[in-house]
């Protein structure tokens, strides 16, 4: 099929895909270009400079929501790590009668749209008379991550035999220390994975932010909605830069990261051989 | 073979004991009991509940009802990690994420051995299986038969009571499947440990074991020496399970037996006493039957349908006049080579009276299924 494939296939193909990549990247292309702009203009280029970045770091409370956001993102995304795992556990291992309709409640949440979420999360703390804060914010966002994590966490797990436990417990590991031992080692890397789509789930989440955050200090994209109100400034395209970055970046430190604990691991058994 | 009088208990018990899973009963009302040091096999069509006991041996599953026995300690409702059984699964479920080495030393580890021991006993079984070179391989490395050894050297390793396989041999082709039966053979006399084999597989079971228990259905047919098994079935079942067979659906008349069709044949010697117009089985190994034998002998009269070289014999297809399809198999001997029957040729069959077994009549039930699974492979 791939041998037939370097001669039948057509011409246009590169045309596609050079297209489809520039559908992708020049959004981003554009906010990178302006947010080096000197003027305020949005539509022409005057020359670079690093005018709207300084802007950026020189207003205190930009950083102030920067700094939440981030609060907040590390929060939720470990809690939401931790939760969401014990809930792909209880699912794929635990008795079918529970597991079953909470993998379906869990999926439903993935589907649920955000706005009733949000709206709904809304209702559920002024109805229970708890005041809308940062703590509310982190709560909602634990939520709405959770069930990304299970789906991430309980989809390797679900490829993970339990006999692989069996093995454990059988040759005299508890339930908790098989777990530990053999399941855990195999899900790093999706729970890692899930960790990271967590927090940028909640680093950028605007909808039920802006629902549940209160008179505070708001999150970023609560606090740029709010600067949009009165006229769009090259800041924006500056923080949009700043953002991808320190995606690209977190993401790279992820990666490089696994990689190490493989080497170490490697390390491990060579010495585990000698000795 | 392990002898019958030994004083000690039995390794494993297995008193009356069920599972039903929702309504299915899977294991209904098992009782056996397994000598010290035997290779003992449960053997049966799947579904017939051999797993499932094997896993509450395992203590993976418990049962509803009965009790189990470890060396005549109670263990009906003790968790895995404190039973001293260990399983090898089908599966293998070897720890992706350790070495051979690492996979091996993961029982000793949790019973707290002392590193030095660990690495000396992990390097001893490794030799034992063969595997002592590939001591620092991950197992995605490893080739089906390899992860097989690992398996078993790990299970192995912290010298268990009693060793449980399930199926281990399920996913190897033929001729490492035949390889392994002697080297499981060999290092189940080695390490003199009790065997607790599940098997569909009759030839498996019949080379390997000491004792087989067939099942079906979640009872157990019959317990017995392969030899006793084949010779002597207690059910059609068994009998069909176990080799190839005719089984001829006859009725007591006089000294006889009569076929349905109306051809009276003759009953072995050691017959039981059953009422004259009685309903029972009469089981034929292909083997015993004779074509256009001379002599003293049953015989009917039939016409070849199918005639299949298999090397060492030949199988005929006969069919008979009285309505029934005999399978009968002749050795190739270099007179029987000489003219091999071609299909179409008239021949009469026959046996000696004392090679036909009578199969009790409560056995009747499961003729059916017994037929199909005597269908020539």
């Amino acid at each position: 099929m791939s041998a037939s494939g370097t001669f039948d296939r057509p011409r246009f193909l590169w045309v596609v895909t050079g297209l489809t990549l520039a559908f992708l990247f020049v959004p981003v292309v554009v906010v990178t270009v302006f947010s080096f702009n000197s003027s305020a203009s949005l539509t022409s280029l005057d020359g670079a400079s690093l005018r709207w970045y300084r802007a950026f770091f020189d207003d205190v409370d930009l950083l102030a929501s920067l700094r939440l956001s981030v609060v907040i993102a590390l929060v939720s995304s470990v809690a939401s790590v931790v939760l969401g795992t014990l809930v792909a556990v209880g699912i794929r291992r635990g008795t079918r009668f529970i597991g079953g309709p909470t993998n379906g409640s869990v999926f439903l949440r993935v589907l649920t749209p955000e706005t009733a979420t949000g709206v709904a999360l809304l209702l559920l703390f002024t109805q229970l008379g708890i005041p809308l804060s940062t703590t509310t914010v982190v709560i909602s966002h634990t939520v709405l991550c959770l069930a990304f994590v299970a789906v991430v966490v309980g989809s390797r797990l679900a490829l993970l035999s339990p006999q692989i436990e069996e093995a454990a417990m059988d040759l005299g590991a508890t339930r908790l220390h098989a777990f530990r031992l053999v399941a855990l080692p195999v899900l790093w890397p999706s729970i890692v994975a899930a960790g990271l789509l967590a927090f940028v789930i909640s680093f950028d989440n605007f909808i039920t932010s802006f629902f549940t955050s209160g008179l505070g200090v708001p999150p970023l994209p609560v606090r740029i909605y709010g600067m949009l109100k009165f006229g769009v400034t090259p800041v924006v395209n500056a923080i949009g830069v700043l953002m991808l970055v320190g995606t690209v970046v977190a993401v790279g430190l992820a990666a490089l990261l696994a990689a190490q604990v493989r080497r170490l691991r490697g390390a491990q058994l060579e010495e585990a051989a000698r000795g | 073979m392990v002898d019958q009088s030994a004083p000690d208990l039995p390794a494993v018990e297995l008193l009356d004991v069920s599972k039903r899973f929702g309504r299915a009963t899977v294991v209904d009302t098992v009782t056996m009991s397994v000598r010290r040091g035997e290779f003992f096999s449960l053997l049966g069509p799947s579904g017939c509940g051999k797993t499932t006991s094997l896993r509450m041996l395992g203590g993976f599953v418990v049962p509803d009802e009965g009790r189990i026995r470890l060396g005549g300690e109670d263990v009906t409702r003790v968790p895995p990690y404190k039973r001293d059984v260990n399983t090898v699964f089908q599966s293998y479920a070897l720890f992706a994420h350790l070495s051979v080495a690492q996979n091996v030393a993961f029982g000793l580890k949790r019973r707290k051995v002392p590193r030095a021991e660990i690495s000396r006993r992990v390097n001893e079984m490794l030799e034992l299986v063969d595997m002592q070179d590939r001591s620092r391989a991950m197992p995605s490395e490893l080739s089906g038969g390899q992860r097989q050894r690992v398996a078993l050297a790990r299970s192995l390793v912290t010298m268990p009571q009693v060793l449980l396989l399930d199926e281990p041999l399920g996913a190897l082709d033929l001729k490492l499947r035949r390889q392994m039966q002697v080297e499981l053979k060999r290092i189940q006399r080695e390490v003199g440990i009790t065997f607790v084999y599940v098997t569909h597989d009759q030839e498996e079971a019949l080379s390997m074991s000491d004792r087989i228990a067939v099942m079906s259905r979640g009872r157990i047919e019959q317990v017995d020496t392969p030899d006793a098994l084949y010779a002597r079935p207690a059910s059609a079942f068994v009998a069909g399970f176990i080799g190839s067979s005719n089984l001829l659906q006859v009725r007591r008349v006089g000294q006889g037996a009569q076929t349905a069709a109306g051809a009276v044949v003759p009953l072995p010697a050691n017959a039981p006493g059953l009422p004259d117009g009685s309903a029972f089985t009469l089981l034929l190994r292909p083997e015993h039957l004779l074509l256009d034998p001379v002599g003293d002998v049953a015989t009917m009269r039939g016409t070849i349908t199918d005639t299949v070289f298999l090397g060492s014999m030949t199988q005929y297809r006969v069919h008979c006049a009285e309505g029934l399809e005999l399978m009968v198999s002749v050795p190739n001997t270099s007179s029987h080579h000489a003219h091999v029957r071609r299909p179409g040729t008239q021949v009469s069959v026959g046996w000696q009276a004392d090679d036909a077994v009578v199969l009790p009549a409560d056995a009747l039930r499961s003729t059916t299924s017994a037929e199909n699974a005597s269908a020539p492979q």
